[in-house]
């Protein structure tokens, strides 16, 4: 009983992992028309490939296309022919009134209906509101199938959510246990407590350097166009999270050359204490004031949505919670099995 | 007691630094060398904010250098003496004060120095008071940060490495700040679009300088 009692967060960390895990890999991406071809409508008739991505269309299914702009229908579907599994075409017929915009495109079928933002434009001379055309529509799915979203651009890199952004929540939680410790060395100078920060430090840098390789996959594959994985470019922007994120790891790195640049165990453990909350404190100044004068590429930043708009809709809500918690109590039990290594060698040494 | 302590701190380290001329002069020889080799590289920058940089680092090595012997002398003995005889803290603050006079005299001259080498076209509407401020502000967190961290590199070999290493990650916020907020005044802003660099920079120096004086005591005790 008492095993369990000290152990419970444990088991609750591999559960969260392994959910966490599990959800990432295996459940599919929702449907979601990716391109038109061409993207843009001319009055008249414009006969219109769209290309999605995991849809599975077939033949006899009914399917519906409208095109719509500030939630008003514009245009209907006809002639829709399903080429293949993800393709189909489809006929828009425009009147030369429709206003000269960047349109949405929503697809219905029995199985799931798809909105694309921003998918298509279209052309016309006159700057005037069209009818309001009604598409005949088929019933909807009763039961919406378990998935993740498709956005445009993020596509199947949606789940890097579930490992790059804990990494960084979970490193900030052990850098703050570590800037805990100095505190408390230097209140008590006990050497148990600087070993704890040390050990802190070691942990928080892996987290921030696997958060650097998640994130630099991510922005690879989302904010550049050099997609080539043997090409230098794309994998660093020039963004203020992204500055934030170098700097964490200078500093925490000059924290271990520090350390090793001192040879007496007291005076290694006061001095880094003292660079330990120096260097903490005006990180969080940087983490807190720079994003406020400067815009960044990440959600919620300079005009992005935030998570909460529609990045992070419900289905991955129900993930990336369990997943920071996961990630979290999995960086504290390293910490205590690290911290519980350093007093073993450190008990050896003194005997 | 903290007031007396701090003047007489402040006249040691004045006939010290008297005393020794060659390291002020070193200093100032070291901006102006670095200011003719960049001159020589570019002697006219049409672009306005690579000459605010250009500037800013400058100053940042300058200050580096001019503040990483901060806590030199206080290896020889004699030194250590009469620094027991004060409370850290006074040192620490008397420290930091004589960093920002020096650095301040540095940067002035740094800026004339530069004006006078590396022209730029765009600096007709250029705003000098607020300018002024923003380097004002700059190097005094520059100076303090430097001072602090300078003290913590003492404790090892390698000074002027580890003090490189240890300050440039932390100073790069005020670093930033700085290079906006100049920006900002030489492209001609006023006072009131620069609010958020002032309040921002100066919470940034409250907090060194509260910092220090917090954790000095620590490092002096060792």
């Amino acid at each position: 009983m008492k095993t369990v009692k000290q152990h419970w967060w444990k088991a609750l960390s591999v559960i969260l992992l392994v959910y966490t895990f599990g959800f990432s890999f295996l459940v599919p991406l929702s449907p979601s028309i990716k391109s038109a071809t061409p993207s843009s409508l001319e009055i008249g008739e414009n006969k219109v490939i769209l290309t999605g991505y995991n849809t599975g269309f077939t033949a006899d299914e009914p399917i519906h296309i409208a095109i719509e702009y500030d939630k008003q229908t514009l245009l209907c579907g006809t002639a829709i022919s399903v080429l293949n599994e993800n393709q189909i075409e489809a006929s828009f017929t425009v009147p030369d009134s429709l206003p000269s915009k960047v349109l949405h495109l929503r697809l219905h079928t029995t199985r799931f209906s798809c909105f694309s933002p921003e998918l298509i434009k279209a052309f016309s001379i006159v700057e005037a509101p069209a009818d309001d055309a009604q598409c005949s529509s088929p019933p909807l799915a009763s039961s919406v199938p378990l998935d993740i979203p498709n956005r445009l651009q993020l596509n199947e890199t949606i789940r890097n959510l579930m490992f790059h952004v804990p990494m960084w929540f979970t490193m900030m939680v052990i850098l703050s246990i570590s800037f805990w410790y100095s505190i408390k060395y230097l209140n008590t100078f006990d050497l148990r407590y600087d070993r704890i920060a040390r050990e802190a430090v070691n942990i928080g840098l892996l987290f921030a350097a696997l958060g650097l390789v998640t994130g630099s996959i991510w922005a690879k594959f989302t904010w550049s166009e050099h997609t080539d994985l043997f090409t230098t470019s794309g994998w660093w922007v020039n963004d203020v999270k992204l500055n934030g994120a170098a700097i964490t790891t200078l500093i925490y790195l000059a924290y271990r050359i520090l350390r090793n640049s001192l040879q007496e165990a007291n005076q290694k453990a006061k001095v880094s204490a003292v660079y330990n909350i120096f260097a903490f404190v005006l990180m969080l100044v940087f983490i807190m004031i720079l994003p406020r004068i400067t815009d960044s590429l990440h959600p919620g930043n300079g005009g992005n949505p935030a998570f909460g708009k529609y990045d992070l809709d419900s289905t991955l809500r129900k993930v990336f919670y369990p997943a920071v918690v996961g990630w979290i109590l999995l960086g504290i039990w390293m910490l205590s099995l690290k911290k519980r290594i350093s007093t073993l060698e450190n008990n050896l040494e003194d005997e | 007691m903290f007031a007396k302590q701090l003047v007489n701190l402040l006249k040691h380290e004045l006939t010290l630094e008297m005393k020794q001329k060659h390291f002020i002069s070193s200093i100032v020889l070291y901006i102006v060398s670095t200011i003719f080799v960049c001159s020589l590289s570019f002697t006219s920058i049409s672009e306005t904010s690579i000459w605010n940089a250009l500037f800013w680092i400058i100053i940042l090595f300058s200050l580096t250098n001019a503040i990483s012997k901060s806590f030199l002398n206080e290896n020889s003995d004699k030194q250590l003496f009469l620094y027991t005889l004060i409370n850290p803290r006074v040192l620490i603050v008397g420290k930091i004060l004589y960093n920002l006079v020096l650095s301040i005299l540095l940067v002035v001259l740094s800026f004339v120095v530069f004006t006078i080498f590396i022209q730029s076209d765009g600096l007709t509407d250029m705003n000098y008071w607020l300018f002024f401020l923003a380097v004002i502000l700059g190097s005094t967190s520059l100076s303090s940060t430097l001072t602090m961290v300078s003290a913590i590199a003492s404790k090892t070999n390698n000074n002027i490495g580890i003090l490189s290493i240890l300050a440039f990650p932390i100073l790069i916020p005020s670093i930033l700040l700085s290079i906006e907020f100049s920006n900002l005044a030489i492209n001609g802003g006023t006072t009131e679009m620069a609010g958020q660099f002032i309040v921002f920079l100066s919470l940034i120096n409250l907090l060194i300088i509260i910092l220090s004086f917090l954790l000095f005591p620590y490092l002096w005790r060792e």
